[in-house]
């Protein structure tokens, strides 16, 4: 049984309407955060400058193209990453490999699209072709790349923590040996002297264009493939055999094995999808990239950033698209604070990190939910009588 | 009793709700000193709230609770003074002991770590160096059988908690209190984990507490056992004190009408079964756990239209049993044949899967109803469809809804109508206290979890039907209604395979009995050749028998 898959398990919620919820517990957190950051700043004799962090931080970010365009553009791919956590912790799972099956997805799908295809089967160059096959490649290696720790996991009993975490490494020394080297890599373009460290860029027709030509950031379709991934999820979490198999199992092992589950293959199945939304998440990004090619370490630290999205998203498809957009507010607040006021941009970072801790204390949670749903006049029926 | 004390403990008008629902409605009563008072109600009657109240777990909406403090700290009575109950800790202190229905103990401890836990021996400050940090075992072990002498409770202070049977478990817990200083005792269904002879030896225990001027309250579901020990009796009902009454004034049908506040009509009509047919043979049946025998050699055969009785202390073997039946666990040796409706030739569980054996008829009550059979976090509807999930047309017929049947869906996307018809039909003929069907089951009572999982597996009609304590931790109504459903599917031909350590339970219902006794069938037994005291022995040392 994983004991974090439990943990938050109290934080598991269904129904669209619950985003009010995490909106709200976004807000009190952010705020929580804020003052604490203040008092920290306080501490070391420094004052936060409140009128320039609303200025730049807030104001320049929801008021301006350029905001807005960073927020979806640093958003996007944490949906996918935090979805691929949602979904093993729905099946009581805890997959923090998703920046190695990041990498094996994105990295698979850039060498589809950029050495394969167009070098051995050029007949099959047209985009109706190389867009969703060079996707679908990224999701079936972040597949297996889910599928291996979930195996493991279900007919040898090896704790999916553990061996996520060595896959992870795994994952990047595979890129290193494949793209790392102008003396040994396959698939460097071996023609130019600094091309180490990155595939050849890949083919044009398998490139995502903009929605929105006219913003700084691009934001490519590849969003809207995430959003409909999500609501996919969304409907097979709640509204499907599959969906329903995976929360029983995440729930109750024994409960669903006793009513004919069974729970080592939806483990397997869960790791699986779990491992090709992350993939998935790695080659779109990709394939949405100004210099469309892999190179080594663009996952930043996306895979483990998902972990604190879908966090603060509940574990559920349509918080963690709100909870992404937080994230990605805060890194386009972070990058605008950067370069028009003098408040170090390090100091988002521990604001980051501190609205997660406020969000992994469920105990918290509870509370403001508690609270959020006094103020929302819903009662909650409580008919515990005696429970002996 | 005697009526002239003054109360040690008085509860006044005391009111808790939970949402909407009233728990409790202004209930009073007094506890006088050396008194066995017994709590006697089903089921979310309000019993463990009034509990939890007076152990400070919960806080009460209104009314007041006055104790005795002379009495609890040195046995001189000063009168009552209003306190309130804010955390267990507080009521320690003040000398009100709890002895929950799942034992606090920490299993790898000993039974002395365990009584002194938290009030702890520590070697006094004349030892030298590192010594004075360390465990006073001599002492603590000196203290334990000083007070396991006062009060008649034999115990080893050095065995580990874990090696001892449930009944000395239960003594380890009084002791812990009493050593804890405690003069009021709560037990909570102190006799629903004890076998026929560890209950009896609780009731001396308590017998010679109440000597020794321990006040005890005694909250049980029981009717016989208030009436044996008890001095007086508390009959509360829907969160209100229906009656107060004594033993000698009453018998067990005018309690068990108090309780359920309604005429309890036993309609269970055996009905003469002629043709019965071989339904279940299990051969040689061997289990073993880490090459340690659990089960050994287990033969019986299951007919049609008869319910088998597993008798037997739990912990010999019952519940891997059912696991192995079910095909939970994988049996070491042995066969299991099974004849399906209308199947002339059996077939062999043995390979089968547990949702090819829940398929071919063969329905479940798991012993555990909180790991095996209910999801706690699903809801009424997921939780019946558990057994639905991959048999949507056995769904249907259930619902007999033949015009709106979603004919192009297999199960592949959940059938949500559908979940919540076969739910609510269930929750109606069951009487399942829940407003609708998207309540999680963690929010239901006991008995209400434990007819949601009965509602389901019944209404599969099965063929056989594995039944693993089925009333466990339940009330008599529900009790009741449970063996009257087990009875009817024994009248329609199905055969049941009830597996209970409630001796009455099985006696009630079973037409053949099998004992089990350290994995072996130690005897089988039919229904009219059962003696009580035989079967007792037989439980309890394996012999006894023919």
């Amino acid at each position: 049984m994983s004991t974090s898959g439990l943990q938050v398990g109290i934080l598991k919620t269904k129904g669209i309407f619950n985003s009010l919820q995490i909106i709200f517990i976004s807000l009190v957190f952010s705020f929580l955060s804020l003052m604490v950051l203040y008092f920290i700043l306080l501490t070391f004799g420094f004052a936060l400058p409140v009128d320039a962090l609303f200025k730049y931080g807030v104001y320049q970010v929801f008021f301006t193209q350029d905001g807005l365009s960073g927020i979806l553009f640093w958003g996007g791919p944490l949906i996918l990453t935090a979805l691929a956590v949602a979904i093993a912790f729905q099946g009581g799972l805890f997959n923090i490999g998703g920046q190695g099956q990041f990498i094996i997805g994105g990295l698979a799908g850039a060498i589809w699209a950029a050495s394969i295809v167009p070098k051995n089967l050029p007949f099959l160059n047209f985009p109706l072709f190389m867009v969703p096959t060079t996707m679908l490649i990224g999701a079936i290696f972040g597949g297996i790349y889910g599928f291996l720790p979930g195996y493991m996991r279900a007919k040898y009993e090896a704790h999916e923590v553990i061996t996520t975490i060595l896959l992870n490494i795994l994952a990047l020394n595979i890129a290193q040996y494949l793209v790392g080297s102008r003396t040994y890599s396959p698939f460097v373009d071996r023609t130019k002297v600094d091309a180490y460290g990155q595939t050849e860029l890949i083919s044009k027709s398998a490139t995502l264009s903009p929605i929105f030509p006219a913003f700084s950031q691009s934001v490519t379709y590849g969003l809207l493939v995430t959003v409909l991934i999500a609501v996919l999820m969304y409907f097979v979490l709640f509204y499907t055999r599959l969906g329903f198999k995976i929360r029983a199992v995440g729930l109750n092992k024994h409960a669903a094995e006793a009513n004919g589950i069974k729970s080592d293959r939806i483990t397997i199945i869960t790791m699986t999808i779990s491992g090709a939304l992350a993939g998935l998440a790695g080659i779109l990004l990709v394939q949405s990239s100004s210099v469309p090619r892999y190179s080594i370490g663009i996952e930043g630290t996306l895979g483990f950033d998902g972990i604190a999205v879908s966090l603060i998203g509940l574990n559920n498809p349509f918080g963690i698209i709100l909870a992404a957009f937080f994230f990605g507010f805060l890194q386009q607040a972070r990058l605008n604070l950067d370069t028009s006021t003098n408040i170090p941009s390090d100091l988002i970072f521990v604001f980051q990190a501190l609205v997660v801790l406020f969000v992994a204390a469920p105990y918290l949670s509870r509370i403001v939910i508690n609270k959020f749903q006094r103020f929302n006049k819903t009662q909650i029926i409580e008919i515990k009588e005696d429970s002996t | 009793m005697n009526s002239t004390s003054q109360p040690i403990l008085k509860v006044t008008d005391v009111s808790k709700s939970f949402g909407s629902v009233q728990a409790l409605k202004q209930v009073s009563f007094e506890i006088f000193p050396g008194e066995i008072l017994a709590i006697l109600g089903e089921n979310g009657a309000g019993k463990s709230t009034l509990m939890k109240i007076l152990n400070g777990l919960y806080r009460l909406d209104s009314g007041k609770i006055e104790v005795d403090r002379g009495w609890f700290s040195d046995g001189t009575p000063q009168g009552l003074d209003p306190v309130f109950l804010e955390s267990p800790k507080q009521t320690l202190d003040i000398g009100i002991g709890m002895v929950f229905q799942h034992f606090q103990l920490v299993e790898s401890f000993t039974v002395g770590e365990n009584i002194t836990l938290g009030y702890e021996f520590v070697r006094d400050k004349s030892s030298s160096g590192y010594q004075r940090i360390l465990m006073d075992y001599e002492k603590t072990n000196e203290e334990i059988m000083r007070l396991s002498n006062e009060f008649k409770l034999p115990v080893d202070p050095s065995k580990k908690v874990e090696d001892l049977p449930v009944g000395i478990k239960q003594r380890v817990e009084i002791l812990k209190q009493l050593y804890r200083q405690a003069n009021l005792l709560i037990l909570d269904e102190p006799t629903a984990v004890l076998t026929p002879l560890e209950v009896d030896q609780l009731f001396n225990t308590m017998a010679s507490l109440r000597k020794s001027g321990k006040s005890i309250v005694f909250i049980s579901h029981k009717l016989k056992e208030p009436l044996h020990i008890a001095d007086r009796i508390i009959v509360i009902r829907k969160g209100e004190i229906v009656s107060e009454v004594f033993p000698q004034n009453v018998d067990e049908s005018i309690l068990a009408n108090l309780v359920v506040g309604r005429k309890l009509l036993s309609r269970i009509h055996r009905e003469l079964i002629k043709s019965k047919k071989l339904l279940l043979a299990v051969q040689s049946l061997n289990y073993e756990m880490n090459d340690v025998p659990i089960i050994k050699n287990l033969e019986f055969e299951l007919r049609t239209g008869e319910i088998l009785g597993v008798a037997g202390v739990e912990g010999n073997g019952q519940t891997e049993l059912s696991m192995i039946l079910i095909g939970l666990l994988k049996e070491t040796a042995g066969n299991i044949f099974y004849y399906s409706k209308n199947n002339e030739v059996p077939i062999s569980l043995n390979s089968l899967s547990t949702l090819n054996r829940l398929n071919s008829g063969i329905g479940f009550i798991p012993e555990d109803r909180n790991l095996h059979g209910l999801i706690d976090n699903f809801s009424i509807a997921e939780n019946v469809w558990l057994a639905y999930h991959s048999n949507v047309e056995q769904a249907h017929q259930f619902i007999k809804d033949n015009e709106n049947r979603e004919s192009l869906n297999k199960g592949y996307i959940l059938p949500k109508k559908l979940m919540e018809d076969i739910s609510k039909k269930i929750i109606k003929a069951y009487d399942i206290k829940a407003p609708n069907s998207k309540i999680l089951t963690k929010n239901l009572s006991g008995g209400n979890q434990q007819k949601v999982i009965i509602g389901r597996e019944l209404s599969k009609t099965p063929n056989l039907v594995i039944a693993s304590q089925p009333t466990r931790g339940v009330d008599i109504g529900v009790m009741e209604q449970v063996h009257e459903e087990l009875i009817n599917l024994r009248n329609n031909g199905s055969g049941v395979l009830l597996i209970s350590a409630d001796l009455d339970e099985v006696l009630k219902l079973s037409d053949r009995l099998i004992v089990m006794f350290e994995g072996e069938i130690v005897a089988e037994l039919s229904r009219e050749e059962v003696e009580l005291q035989k079967l007792s022995l037989l439980m309890t040392t394996g012999k006894g028998g023919k």
